[in-house]
């Protein structure tokens, strides 16, 4: 571990909450917090109580404890971290030519 | 204005809210008809026997409805943690709950209390001698079917129905009380 840590861009994390308060006070909350600049919420999963959402997050340095702390503190719980991208810029996936089906 | 908010959103606060103004009304009402059949001569007994049971209603509204609510909003939260599968202490959620249950609570006992001050207010009057007993009975009277109107319009107004309809629904429902109070003391049952 050398030097200063690299800046969080973006931030993708599958969240299970309860379906009160909705989405849209969700992602209000989430961009409360004043490292993340945007937010993209989607749902991906309904059930009796509780739905799973994938939340997309965006700034310049997202600081991921207070977005973990923001997300238990509305009684939601963070199921996995599925996409992360760091760095000075945002990095393109490069498309898998040789991907066998 | 928080609770304003609540109460426009949350339809449970509004049938608390009409239950219990039109149980306050009646309740005091039936008191002070009851007086006015008696013939009672002092504003002073008539003040007490409402501020009594104001202050009883008040509290058992406040204390019951936050009791049962807080009940109801427990079994809520525990169900939805079983669901997530952690626990929700000092989450937004618990906040949120509690402080509906709260409401509620003041919402139940205090809607009584209120509409029970209004329609004895003649009586103060009456107390520091401004206007004398008989004009403050048919004053308080005319406040009752005032207020029991404006809680039908309320209720018709929830319904999206006819307001004069509902109003006066509730004032025939007072009315009820009335004439059964009457009835009794005219044919000597009281």
């Amino acid at each position: 571990m050398a030097g200063k840590k690299q800046a969080v861009k973006v931030l993708v994390i599958d969240v299970l909450k309860p379906h009160k308060p909705s989405i849209v006070e969700f992602a209000q909350e989430l961009c409360s917090e004043k490292s993340v600049q945007n937010a993209n919420i989607a749902v991906t999963a309904i059930d009796e109580k509780t739905e799973t959402v994938k939340v997309t997050l965006e700034g310049s340095s997202i600081n991921f404890d207070a977005v973990s702390a923001t997300v238990e503190e509305f009684g939601a719980v963070i199921h996995s971290v599925d996409k992360v991208i760091v760095g000075k810029r945002k990095v393109i996936e490069v498309p898998q030519i040789d991907k066998k089906e | 204005m928080d609770a304003f908010l609540l109460i426009r959103k949350n339809e449970i606060v509004r049938r608390y809210i009409v239950m219990n103004s039109f149980d306050g009304v009646l309740t005091i009402l039936g008191i002070i008809l009851a007086m006015f059949v008696a013939g009672v001569d002092s504003a002073n007994l008539v003040v007490i026997s409402c501020i009594g049971a104001i202050i009883a209603t008040g509290i058992s509204g406040i204390l019951g409805g936050y009791q049962a609510e807080k009940a109801e909003k427990t079994r809520d939260l525990k169900i939805l943690e079983r669901h997530l599968m952690r626990k929700l202490e000092k989450t937004s959620i618990e906040k949120e709950y509690k402080k509906l249950s709260l409401v509620m609570g003041l919402a139940n006992g205090l809607s009584s209390t209120f509409v029970g001050l209004i329609v004895l207010a003649p009586f103060f009057f009456a107390l520091t001698k401004l206007i004398g007993l008989t004009e403050a009975f048919y004053a308080s009277f005319a406040l009752m079917a005032i207020s029991l109107f404006l809680l039908g319009a309320f209720v018709g107004k929830i319904a999206k129905e006819n307001l004069v309809y509902h109003g006066l629904l509730m004032v025939a429902a007072g009315a009820l009380v009335g004439v059964l109070l009457y009835g009794m003391a005219v044919f000597g049952i009281l």
